[in-house]
């Protein structure tokens, strides 16, 4: 998982404040790949995320002066990128993830999925497992640390409904805390949680079938 | 291998095996849980598959940013901060 320092952001941040570009940049190259991913989950076009993020960072600028730490700089950053990107997602006429932010209703539609998560013919009458999971720590040709592994986690995390990619993005991809997500998103815990799961273990599914073709 | 019938069976635990690494689930379902995997070898690999999902996830590299995109977000921020001063 992405290990940043947040005392680095908060210095960044003070000398940014101060007019310090080359501080600015540091957290612009830190930050923009990370908002660029997001923001391309709300708009159709890799040309509007320039936009929204332009507008992001702009926000910051002209908010850095009143940013008090009271979050993290990183949700702080986020929440505006997401709150600019469903407003442009919405002149789009974008079907807009978590379109409930400050509304708090996201409870309304959690994915239209409430199965079990793994195949239940994997599974006995009683629930236990009719054969072994692999042991994937026995990797002898390190298949799972290969580039390969990367491109298939990729495309499965494109793969997946709008809210579980754009959670597992935050959690597991730029190693936000689940309390960070909620902030950004509005999202509550519990959903939160369903919607992390069920992507975590699609993106696990998507490694199985790699691994056993 | 059948699971012992004192346990919550492992249709259960795959259910819970990601809260369970995020250190989410409260006490009961918690102890649940460990008391399955103590015995249960094959909820065991289940979990290590996620594990090992999630490092993986971890390992994506960030993209770079377009030289062009940055060169105008410094020009902004120069912009920005001396109409500040101005």
């Amino acid at each position: 998982m992405p290990s940043l320092q947040p005392s680095d952001d908060e210095s960044l941040v003070d000398r940014a404040r101060d007019g310090d570009e080359a501080a600015f940049a540091a957290l612009v190259r830190r930050y923009t790949p990370m908002l660029m991913r997001l923001a391309r989950m709300y708009v159709p076009t890799d040309a509007l995320a320039e936009d929204v993020v332009q507008e992001t960072w702009v926000a910051v600028v002209r908010g850095l002066e009143r940013f008090e730490g009271r979050s993290s700089f990183k949700t702080w950053l986020f929440r505006i990128l997401v709150n600019r990107a469903k407003t442009r997602g919405v002149r789009e006429h974008r079907s807009i993830p978590f379109a409930s932010v400050g509304g708090g209703s996201d409870g309304a539609g959690i994915e239209a999925e409430d199965g079990p998560t793994v195949d239940p013919s994997r599974f006995t009458s009683e629930g236990a497992w009719t054969s072994a999971p692999a042991d994937w720590r026995d990797d002898p040709e390190r298949s799972l640390e290969s580039d390969e592994a990367l491109r298939i986690v990729r495309a499965a995390i494109d793969e997946l409904p709008e809210r579980q990619k754009i959670v597992i993005t935050l959690r597991d991809l730029e190693g936000l805390s689940s309390d960070e997500v909620r902030n950004v998103l509005d999202v509550s815990e519990t959903n939160q949680r369903v919607l992390l799961h069920r992507a975590r273990t699609k993106v696990r599914q998507a490694l199985e079938d790699w691994i056993a073709a | 291998m059948s699971c012992p019938s004192d346990l919550i069976p492992c249709r259960d635990v795959a259910e819970l095996v990601s809260e369970y690494l995020d250190g989410a689930l409260d006490a009961e379902r918690r102890a649940a849980v460990e008391a399955h995997l103590d015995r249960c070898g094959w909820c065991r690999a289940y979990l290590e598959q996620i594990r090992i999902t999630v490092r993986v996830v971890g390992d994506i590299p960030p993209e770079s940013v377009d030289p062009a995109l940055e060169r105008g977000l410094l020009d902004l921020y120069r912009k920005l901060t001396k109409d500040d001063e101005g």
